[in-house]
């Protein structure tokens, strides 16, 4: 059996993409990191940390060249991957405009090109190289914003109907890949102090980190545990789980 | 007092059977549709009694509207509420006044109502609207305006005769082997994915924003439909749709359930509807395909049902299908 593994995730400049990247790494898994701000500083200096591990590659999810390019970067350096990790996600200040008010439907398609339409877009590019993997796992940071049944709020169209539509793009290629062997997590994170807004949001939850950590341990493992004890987790249904491990009805 | 409709592809095979349905049980039904040309000084205020001329959703082979089946009484009534789902039998007076309101209209040179008054029966009138076309949304509103001083019923009719058609194709390396993988013969591309976007879910959305102000009267039925499939469930709509078009469709039920949060608090009411018409529903054989018309007929009355009457449980959005079967999101 091969020990070394390759993963790849996306938005890993910093929030939550960066912390699962510096989880990762701490694993000793070789990560190729889609980074997407190449100003910001947190995945050089991780590069410097990890220069044998770590590998930045510009990468646009929501540009189908972008993710060509990045797939056939990785592909330079490696035959497979075993683990993709869809995490780049954005929000907007429009959010609270209510039906009554003019809708930004530019603003809903950006959304939806980078949320719904990009972790499918990066699954689908990747997937030759999945396809020679030993793990074959895919995972994506989704949200409890994209639950129709628990869903409360009166407006966030955008966001809401593009993590309903990711949901529903991955249980598509969950009907299609699990016969293959593949196997799927799709994950809420909780309330991050991160950048979605624009700027650092401190009155959130949870810093990055304390949504890595349980992200890592559902995204690599095959349990997960509850009264104390590990319960193997059935891969032949695919649920939305949180950081506690609680799951979400679609 | 009169009631209005507005049907979302009013032209496309089930808007089309809907909105006779509807007709027939007296209701005045205005829509949109991108097949539909603007036609000044000729627009036909259509009916759906025999006249000449091509006439909305008058498909020889959907026997809709004729109200001759005799079994649409009980048709989507799984409301259990307390108005029965027969058809409305319009007085002869509101029949009258319905014709002189057809007659305001005729003033605008409509040949069909003048010589065919339709008693017992409202009116059918589509406008173009290719929700593409820069303007085509704004005139189509303001031509429901000039029409109707309110809506009861809007219906988003999401168009399923254009699934294969009008989509732009750009190939891509990443399509082939999309290709190859999913089996489909027409690869999805981002944009066609965006198109489906767009399709199924953007455009109901600009439409109820623009429609919303002329369904606001206090008195009125307050009620948006939504017509999607079955496709966009995630957990139960299979694999068999294309990715783009079954994402957009769950994005449209969260679109309805967001509306349905806001929108109840101000009285309205929600539908969610598969007709059970798209591709996973109906079998492609061409054996089969001869009963579609019948489907579409069959599956369009039980809406007029489902859409017109009041629901035992206004306070749960459901996508419910043809044969009222609950389907989860
Ligand atoms: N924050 C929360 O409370 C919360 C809650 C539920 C779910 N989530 C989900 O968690 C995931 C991570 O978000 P986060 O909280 O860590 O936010 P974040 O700090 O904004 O991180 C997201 C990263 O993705 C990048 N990105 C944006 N557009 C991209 C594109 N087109 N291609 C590639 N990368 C792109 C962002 O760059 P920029 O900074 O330049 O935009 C950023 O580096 C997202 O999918 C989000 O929807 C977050």
């Amino acid at each position: 059996m091969n020990t070394t593994r390759y993963a790849v995730v996306t938005g890993a400049d910093r929030g939550l993409g960066f912390a699962l990247t510096e989880g990762l790494l701490e694993r000793g898994w070789h990560v190729f990191a889609g980074s997407y701000l190449p100003d910001w500083p947190q995945l050089a200096e991780l590069q410097s940390r990890y220069p044998d591990l770590l590998v930045n590659l510009p990468l646009d999810v929501s540009s189908d060249s972008s993710i060509l390019s990045a797939a056939a970067a990785v592909e330079e350096r490696t035959r497979r991957i075993d683990l993709l990790i869809n995490n780049a996600g954005v929000i907007t200040d429009r959010n609270d405009d209510s039906i009554r008010m003019t809708q930004d439907y530019d603003e809903m398609i950006r959304l939806y090109q980078v949320n719904a339409l990009g972790p499918i877009q990066v699954s689908e590019a990747f997937l030759p190289l999945l396809e020679q993997g030993e793990l074959k796992r895919l995972c994506y940071v989704s949200s409890e914003a994209g639950s129709i049944a628990k869903a409360e709020r009166t407006a966030w169209f955008g966001y809401c109907m593009s993590k309903a539509a990711l949901n529903r793009g991955v249980h598509q290629l969950f009907d299609r890949l699990r016969p293959d062997g593949y196997s799927f997590r799709l994950y809420h994170p909780g309330w991050l102090r991160t950048y979605m807004s624009g700027t650092l949001n401190e009155e959130a939850e949870l810093e990055p980190s304390e949504s890595a950590e349980p992200a890592l341990n559902y995204f690599l493992g095959s349990t997960l545990p509850w009264d104390g004890k590990p319960h193997a987790i059935d891969e032949d249904q695919l649920v939305m789980r949180d950081y506690q491990g609680r799951e979400w009805p679609f | 007092m009169d009631r209005t409709a507005w049907i979302l592809n009013l032209r496309e095979p089930f808007g089309a059977a809907l909105g006779r349905e509807l007709v027939s049980r007296g209701w005045k039904v205005l829509g949109g549709d991108p097949g539909e040309q603007e036609q000044p000084n000729s627009e036909a205020q259509r009916g759906s009694g025999p006249a000449e001329g091509e006439k909305i959703g008058e498909n020889p082979d959907v026997p809709t509207g004729s109200g001759s089946s005799g079994f649409e009484d009980f048709e989507g009534s799984m409301a259990f509420g307390p108005e029965t789902n027969g058809r409305s039998v319009v007085k002869k007076s509101e029949a009258q006044s319905e014709h002189s309101k057809g007659d305001a209209l005729t003033d605008r040179g409509d040949p069909l109502s003048a010589d065919n008054p339709l008693p017992e029966h409202g009116k059918l009138k589509a406008f173009p609207l290719n929700p593409d076309q820069p303007g085509e949304l704004e005139q189509a509103v303001q031509a429901t305006a000039e029409l109707a001083t309110h809506i009861d019923l809007l219906i988003l009719n999401t168009d399923e005769s254009s699934e294969t058609g009008g989509r732009p194709i750009f190939p891509t390396d990443a399509a082939a082997f999309r290709e190859k993988e999913t089996g489909f013969s027409m690869p999805e591309t981002v944009e066609s994915r965006l198109y489906d976007y767009e399709t199924y879910a953007l455009t109901p959305l600009r439409i109820v924003e623009k429609l919303l102000p002329l369904m606001e009267a206090e008195d009125r039925l307050k009620r948006i439909c939504f017509i999607s499939s079955h496709e966009g469930s995630i957990s139960a709509g299979g694999a068999s749709a294309p990715i783009g078009q079954a994402m957009a469709r769950t994005a449209l039920h969260m679109q309805a359930k967001l509306l349905f949060n806001d929108l109840r608090r101000s009285g309205y009411t929600f539908r969610l509807y598969d007709p059970g018409l798209s591709r996973s529903s109906v079998p492609s054989s061409d054996e089969l395909m001869g009963s579609i018309p019948g489907k579409v007929a069959e599956s369009a009355r039980f809406a007029a049902g489902f859409f017109t009457n009041p629901h035992a449980d206004e306070e749960r959005l459901v996508l419910t299908g043809s044969r009222g079967e609950e389907w989860p999101f």
